[in-house]
């Protein structure tokens, strides 16, 4: 049962870094971002092909990674969300929905993913099926290093937005976006900032996880799902609700595979069923303030 | 020209002309591009005349292409009566579904139907007793609308001319019922049109039914026409989304937009699939639509229907 | 008699309560005015009054009827309309059009709606506007519109917000002109405003806020007088020096 608990905070670890970025960019912007899940596939197939060409370390990868999804996001915002902001968050949302299947197919292309699955392996990967024992329990080598890799990073989140200028900046622009601006903050070039921090976060979940997962171009949709039911968990535009909300998920799901027979089938609806009920009943979240 | 004659004539024009040309693939694609225009519609009257997004609207479909295919299969009844009783399901579902998630407003309503549908889109994946599951349903008997065979490509497309006509015309007369202002001025300004004695709860609830009736009356002819169906072409998120996206794309809020939006993107899809070099690069399709809903939300909100108003504007100006 | 009756209307926002047990009566027939510095809670309690928030305490009688915290389409079919402070109108549609949406929710179909709105339009002099768009409006064409479109409904009770904000005082005067056309219809009416010439001009009498509370209600000749509503306007200062 500690194997199970263990391997989910695991898990949950990447997927609250997931949902960390979903979350900064609808605490700064209110943008639902649907194309979230493909900055997640972005920086798995980013970690794949450095890999394969340069046998680079996914772990070392995330150095290339992160600028890369930065841009993308940096540029997706300011050359198309932000415009969309002005006709409402719905408009928003069918942008960023437009946006993911832009970036599924052209990840589907041959030059790129392909239609088919890949995986991360080969000779000299040092990540390949290594565990290590600790404590008697047995951990997934690279999740257990991306899970020490979130904690860090969430530890620099909060000091960059507590103690630098652009994090105040956000989190200015975060609670009140007007007056931000009329003291001076340019909310549009921190909204891509944030932007493209949120999808920084995603690229590197996906550089972990492209050590275990099978990558194909359109997984995204998989993890935006888990992040939605976290962000919404956790309380939309909390960074703890996302962190804790994660952790839940990671372990709820380890459980529930390892104890419920059949239950792979239906573990899907449980998480949007209690979506569903928070969304409606508690829309605050756990951690958020009122709706 | 009155809309009535208009739509009467447009359609005697497909029914006469269309078959003399057309080959098993013409066909084809001009049903694709009907039934479309259906789905597009119904979306269009909850998302575009009353500002209700529906990321969901596969739920709707579904139910009616279940329920239609289930009752031709095991009582042999007139498409007719399926189509409707396929519509009518899909509309109690909604009142369900309405009754729970129209607290939540804009994107947050879009985000809960979505999640309503994927639960559907699950159980319907895994109740193999009553969808066979991913195996889907064949078609298994020869059914018929009103008594006259529905079988071969032609005859399909007869019926599919006839329906979406129907389904356009009814669209367009409800807009300018009472009923049908009461949606636009829900859209508008719902807390000013509460405040005009609309009930907006009420008046919400009429837009989710009708729209959701239409889908599953269009979703029934989806699967008889198909003679298949199983949960991915029916209940997938992405049914969803071509529903918004040929609506978005060819005009929210217009009866012109689903049926410009239809014939466009179905038409560009197949004639992509058609070009041989392109074979290779079966996802550029959805890379075009995926842009093209980008630029379209960016640019051209009102989407092709407002294009066209400027671009005869602007001919006008010249001329 | 009374065709609305408030009674110790609350409402608190966490800590600080913006009404803090406000009661009034309105005679029918009668325009009654609401005045008071700003951020008084004058707004705070029409909405509580015509349904846009529930209240925190206290209770609403119309007719007799007790209707705290009805939604504000209930309301309406009872015969209460409002105006909004920072006008609603339909923007994207023309002024027959939002007329003649103010119709819907009184007539049988969508023919007898377009009639209504004709009269409505009529009596409130928009004719020349008819197909210009409402959101292109000024602002004197705007709360004109404001109005009408309460009218359109057919209320036995007219809650209006600040309905002279932002007009020139040949503007003013056509509004109060307005004013005393409905009430003469039999149109009971709530008014708040700041223009103390309307004030004075059409009610029969006012109640004055301020903080939340009530400090003063008569005929408008006693309050305009009473040193409590000028410390409130003017301020201790003022008063003492008098």
């Amino acid at each position: 049962m500690i194997q199970t608990l263990f391997d989910g905070l695991m898990i949950g670890g990447v997927y609250a870094i997931i949902a960390l970025g979903l979350t900064l960019i609808f605490g700064v912007m209110r943008v639902i971002n649907m194309a979230h899940g493909e900055f997640v596939m972005i920086g798995m197939f980013t970690s794949y092909f450095l890999f394969g060409r340069m046998g680079l370390d996914p772990f070392v990868s995330i150095l290339i990674t992160a600028p890369v999804c930065y841009l993308i996001g940096y540029f997706l915002y300011r050359l198309f969300v932000s415009k969309a902001q002005k006709g409402g968050e719905v408009n928003t949302l069918l942008l960023t929905a437009g946006a993911s299947i832009l970036l599924v197919n052209v990840a589907a292309l041959p030059a790129f993913l392909g239609p088919n699955f890949s995986r991360l392996t080969g000779e000299g990967l040092y990540w390949q099926h290594r565990i290590w024992n600790l404590f008697g329990v047995t951990f997934n080598a690279p999740l257990l290093t991306g899970f020490l890799l979130t904690g860090l990073l969430i530890f620099l989140l909060s000091l960059f937005l507590k103690k630098t200028d652009t994090g105040l900046a956000m989190r200015a622009a975060a609670q009140q976006p007007l007056a931000a601006q009329i003291v001076g903050v340019n909310v549009s070039v921190i909204s891509g900032v944030t932007f493209g921090l949120g999808a920084v976060f995603a690229g590197v979940a996906g550089s972990v996880l492209s050590t275990t997962y099978p990558i194909y171009a359109s997984i995204g949709a998989l993890f935006l799902v888990k992040a939605f039911v976290i962000v919404v968990l956790g309380g939309m535009g909390s960074i703890p609700g996302a962190a804790l909300g994660g952790l839940v998920l990671g372990v709820v799901e380890s459980f529930g595979a390892t104890y419920i027979a059949g239950g792979t089938a239906y573990r899907d609806v449980f998480g949007l069923v209690i979506f569903l009920i928070v969304l409606l009943y508690r829309p605050q979240g756990l951690f958020g303030k009122g709706a | 020209m009155k809309p009535l004659i208009l739509t009467v004539l447009v359609a005697a024009l497909l029914a006469v002309l269309v078959p003399l040309v057309a080959d098993i693939h013409i066909y084809s694609v001009a049903i694709t591009v009907l039934i479309w225009i259906m789905f597009g519609q119904s979306w269009n009257l909850l998302g575009g005349f009353t500002g209700q997004i529906s990321f969901g609207h596969a739920m709707f479909l579904g139910i009616g292409a279940y329920t239609s295919m289930l009752m031709v299969n095991s009582m042999n009844l007139d498409m007719a009566v399926t189509l409707l009783l396929g519509g009518l399901l899909a509309g109690l579902v909604s009142l369900i579904v309405g009754f729970l998630i129209f607290r939540l407003k804009g994107p947050y309503f879009a985000l809960g139907t979505l999640a309503f549908a994927e639960i559907i889109h699950i159980v319907a994946r895994n109740w193999k007793g009553l969808t066979n599951g991913g195996e889907g349903i064949l078609l298994a008997k020869r059914p018929t609308f009103l008594g006259m065979q529905v079988f071969s490509k032609a005859e399909y497309f007869y019926l599919a001319v006839f329906l979406a006509a129907v389904v356009c015309l009814f669209c367009y007369y409800l807009t300018r019922t009472k009923t049908g202002y009461s949606f636009i001025a829900i859209r508008e300004d719902q807390e000013s049109a509460e405040a005009m004695g609309l009930n907006s709860t009420i008046v919400k609830s009429k837009a989710l039914f009708v729209s959701a009736f239409l889908a599953g009356v269009a979703g029934g002819f989806y699967g008889l026409y198909n003679k298949f169906i199983d949960p991915e072409m029916t209940f997938a998120v992405h049914m969803s989304a071509e529903m918004i996206f040929v609506t978005v794309i060819g005009g929210m809020g217009t009866i012109a937009g689903p049926i410009l939006g239809s014939a466009i993107l179905i038409s560009l899809q197949e004639y992509l699939k058609g070009i041989s070099f392109l074979q290779a690069y079966s996802s550029l399709y959805l890379i075009v639509y995926g842009l093209l809903i980008m630029l379209v939300i960016v640019y051209l909100p009102g989407g092709l229907v407002e294009g066209m108003k400027k671009i005869r504007a602007f001919a006008g100006r010249r001329g | 008699m009374y065709i609305l009756e408030v009674d110790k209307l609350v409402k608190r926002y966490g800590g600080l309560a913006a009404v803090n047990g406000v009661s009034f009566k309105v005679k029918r027939g009668e325009i009654l005015a609401l005045i008071g510095p700003n951020g008084a809670g004058k707004t705070t309690c029409f909405n509580m009054i015509a349904g846009a928030t529930p209240p925190t305490e206290g209770a609403v009688v119309f007719n007799g009827k007790d209707v705290t915290g009805r939604k504000p389409y209930d309301l309406n079919a009872h015969g209460m309309a409002r105006t909004f402070q920072v006008v609603k109108p339909l923007a994207n549609l023309t002024v027959f059009d939002n007329l003649m949406v103010a119709c819907l929710s009184k007539s049988r179909n969508i023919t007898e709606a377009r009639g209504k709105a004709r009269a409505v339009m009529l009596r409130t002099r928009l004719d020349a506007l008819e197909h210009r768009q409402a959101g292109l409006l000024s602002i004197g064409n705007l709360k004109r519109l404001e109005v009408a479109r309460a009218l359109a409904t057919e209320p036995e009770l007219l809650l209006m917000d600040e309905p002279m904000g932002g007009l020139t005082p040949p503007e003013v005067d056509q509004a109060i002109e307005l004013i005393r056309d409905i009430n003469a219809q039999g149109v009971s009416i709530v008014l708040i405003e700041h223009i103390m010439k309307a004030v004075t001009a059409v009610s029969s009498s006012i109640v004055v806020l301020q903080n939340g509370e009530v400090i003063c209600t008569g005929e408008p000749a006693a309050v305009m007088n009473d040193e409590r509503v000028i410390k409130a306007y003017l301020g201790d200062g003022y008063v003492a020096s008098r």
